[in-house]
């Protein structure tokens, strides 16, 4: 059984060769997963307020050419905007497998957090890879 | 934009659009700190292995992410509302024009032409009131009035409305323009990097939005060269808007104005501290490595070191149990100057200032933040039932060399009215003089600073405490305005800086005085006195290290007295002094 479980990461770091330094607790980490969680929400309210806030501009400004170069950002941002939410999505999941009741292991905890980074870092628009890293088949 | 546009343009729609990026800028700055503070924090403070490792790493991304959006979306909110606020007066100045025309039953054409019962047509001047006539175009309608002077007066009135309708047509399209360029600069990139590219971005963007947005965001608002206390009560009189907006566009001038809240000035220097690093990070990589640049990109160079090693201390609250700390002042000029709190130096019970002496600068700033925070953890060791704040103090433009700089009073009496207004600055943000206990704690020159401050001005603190001082510019601790009981000094036996400082300087002060060695008098007379003799009257710390600078050594198991002394004054156990 635990052979099973170590095939997918799932036994916990009690477990094989304790190193002294591992000291990983549960609450930080399940407690940092909130806060990402909540941080999600925020930036899918600001987005759907920043919407709001935009409603009608354009016909209540009539011939400001502002309001089309605002238009033309605000798409940018909304790209933005929507990338972090995601990543804060992201994060809140790769924190709890972490700090979760089966205990990942850190090369895991660590794939979990890096594999989807590196498509970020390039500045490619590309769609992030979801579930690259915990051996989902 | 023709006339109906602008007559009808609603003002309330910008103004909305703009609160709505303000929300998303101040929630980012928000959500900044919840990351730093309950993510970041949290896992330095108890997580160790790889794979905390890179969750530190992604939410550091994270974090700068917000502190991007907190910056860029304030730039769009500052610039919507500069639009919004400078389209008032050419709106204003349009409708009254068109109110007038309706009253006295001119007609206006959408070219902005105005006619009126009678013949003329005319249509706005170029030139000024009165001189373009156009030919008539229209049939006549009767015979016009003719005034006294030979002229219709509504031929006078019609011109003046054509030319009102014509400047505030104009004066709306060149703010339009001005702002719609500024806006379009402020677009950005998919993904999440934030690099020093994006930062350079961001700093050019801030300094384009200046010169468009200056009118509504007025840098001459900002108090220059006050008081602290006038300082504070500026900053607190502003919204909460306008704060934002001063500190997004002038984030050097408001990071540097001492009497508002430590966190204020931090938030401004941390973005100084961003765009500067990274503006700096691409003149160096601009600049060909050949002897012509050598010196300049050393230069450089030193102070990149010198802003990662600060970046690195903000961004490390919770290792090792430290607290968050502040960037209350930050610039490039001269050697480079950084004041850094670990701990809140607003609500703190014991404050303490740490200020450096020859050789400090931008480039070795490290070192002195390191301590800074010793300091910072032997205070909590001494008294942990109070709440301490440590602040490394490079405010000053030190001396780079013992001889001959050094030895020149220059450095400390130039430095002395900004030690003097940042101190008291402090008080004032704290609530007043009464409110923490505030130490100074001078190294080497550091201290001559300290007695130069109080000797030009009024040292606002409670203690001061002299670290190998080659002398303050006064002879006597009655002098350094704290009282003479409240003065401290440590010198090591094998510190020779105290000794060259009072025999070959100009920097200690003078007395006429009894010099005396243990209790037995040697000299009478003129005498300079550093803070290290008796004749001082310093209290005179015990001190179990060597050298000069030595005097916050630890040891295996345990602190050294000359570092527990320093502790024991920041926090007021004078008893425990040894």
């Amino acid at each position: 059984m635990t052979e099973l479980l170590g095939r997918f990461g799932l036994t916990s770091p009690g477990q094989g060769s304790g190193g002294g330094t591992h000291k990983a607790s549960v609450t930080p980490w399940t407690a940092a997963a909130g806060v990402a969680g909540e941080l999600h929400t925020g930036l899918r309210d600001a987005l759907t307020d920043l919407d709001a806030a935009h409603e009608n501009l354009s016909q209540r400004t009539k011939g400001l050419s502002s309001t089309a170069s605002l238009a033309s950002i605000r798409t940018a941002w909304a790209g933005r905007l929507g990338d972090v939410r995601d990543e804060c999505a992201r994060l809140q999941k790769s924190l709890n497998a972490a700090g979760g009741g089966y205990g990942a292991h850190d090369a895991h905890v660590r794939d979990g957090f890096d594999a989807a980074r590196g498509t970020w870092e390039t500045g490619s628009s590309a769609q992030p890879s979801h579930g690259a890293a915990h051996g989902e088949r | 934009m023709s006339i109906d546009n602008l007559r009808d343009l609603d003002r309330s729609a910008i103004t909305e659009a703009a609160a709505g990026w303000s929300k998303v800028s101040n929630r980012a700055d928000a959500a900044m700190r919840r990351v730093n503070h309950e993510m970041l924090r949290r896992l330095n403070e108890t997580q160790q292995g790889e794979g905390a490792d890179s969750a530190i790493s992604a939410l550091k991304q994270l974090s700068r992410n917000y502190e991007y959006i907190h910056a860029e979306c304030g730039l769009i909110r500052t610039a919507l509302d500069g639009l919004a606020d400078e389209l008032a007066a050419p709106q204003r100045k349009l409708r009254e024009a068109l109110d007038e025309a309706q009253q006295r039953g001119f007609t206006v054409g959408s070219d902005g032409s105005v006619t009126y019962p009678g013949e003329m047509l005319y249509g706005p001047d170029p030139g000024g009131a009165g001189s373009g006539e156009r030919a008539p175009s229209g049939p006549e309608q009767g015979p016009p009035f003719l005034g006294s002077s030979g002229k219709d007066p509504n031929r006078a009135k019609a011109q003046d409305i054509a030319d009102r309708i014509g400047s505030a047509l104009k004066e709306a399209a060149e703010i339009d323009g001005r702002y719609s360029r500024a806006l379009a600069r402020l677009t950005t990139a998919r993904g999440l990097t934030v690099d020093d590219a994006v930062w350079r971005d961001a700093a050019q963007d801030m300094a384009a939005l200046r010169k468009a947005a200056g009118a509504h965001v007025k840098l001459s608002g900002v108090p220059k060269g006050a008081s602290p206390q006038r300082n504070a009560a500026w900053w607190k009189g502003l919204t909460q808007e306008q704060r934002d907006e001063y500190t997004a566009l002038y984030p050097d001038v408001i990071g540097a104005l001492n009497g508002i809240p430590s966190d204020a000035r931090d938030s401004a220097n941390r973005l100084v501290l961003a765009e500067t690093r990274s503006t700096l990070a691409s003149t160096l990589a601009s600049l060909p490595e050949n002897d012509a640049n050598k010196l300049q990109r050393k230069l450089i160079e030193g102070q990149l070191k010198g802003m990662e090693a600060i970046q690195n201390r903000l961004d490390s609250a919770g290792v090792d149990g430290m607290p968050d700390r502040y960037l209350l002042a930050f610039d490039t000029r001269g050697n480079g100057h950084a004041i850094v709190a670990t701990g809140n130096p607003d609500t703190a019970q014991n404050t303490a200032v740490y200020i450096p002496g020859t050789h400090a600068k931008l480039e070795s700033i490290n070192g002195d933040l390191n301590r800074s925070d010793l300091l910072w953890r032997k205070s909590l060791k001494v008294d942990p039932n109070r709440s301490t704040a440590t602040i490394a103090y490079l405010g000053y433009d030190a001396p780079q060399s013992i001889a001959p700089s050094a030895m020149s009073r220059s450095y400390a009496d130039h430095g002395a009215a900004g030690l003097n207004n940042f101190m008291a600055g402090l008080a004032v943000a704290q609530g007043g003089d009464d409110k923490s206990h505030t130490t100074l704690i001078g190294h080497s020159y550091g201290t001559t600073l300290i007695g130069s401050a109080a000797r030009h001005g009024h040292l606002s603190g409670d203690d001061v405490v002299l670290v190998g001082s080659p002398g303050v510019e006064v002879g006597n601790a009655k002098d350094l305005d704290v009282g003479k009981k409240h003065v401290w000094s440590e010198a090591a036996g094998d510190d020779r800086i105290p000794l060259l400082g009072k025999v070959f300087t100009g920097l200690p002060g003078r007395e006429f005085t009894v010099d005396t060695w243990h209790g037995v008098p040697y000299y009478a007379g003129w005498s300079a006195e550093v803070p290290s003799d008796e004749a001082f009257g310093a209290h005179r710390m015990r001190v179990d290290t060597s050298g000069h600078g030595g005097y916050w050594d630890t040891y295996p198991n345990h602190d050294s007295e000359s570092l527990l002394n320093q502790a024991r004054v920041i926090t007021e156990h004078y008893g425990k002094v040894t």
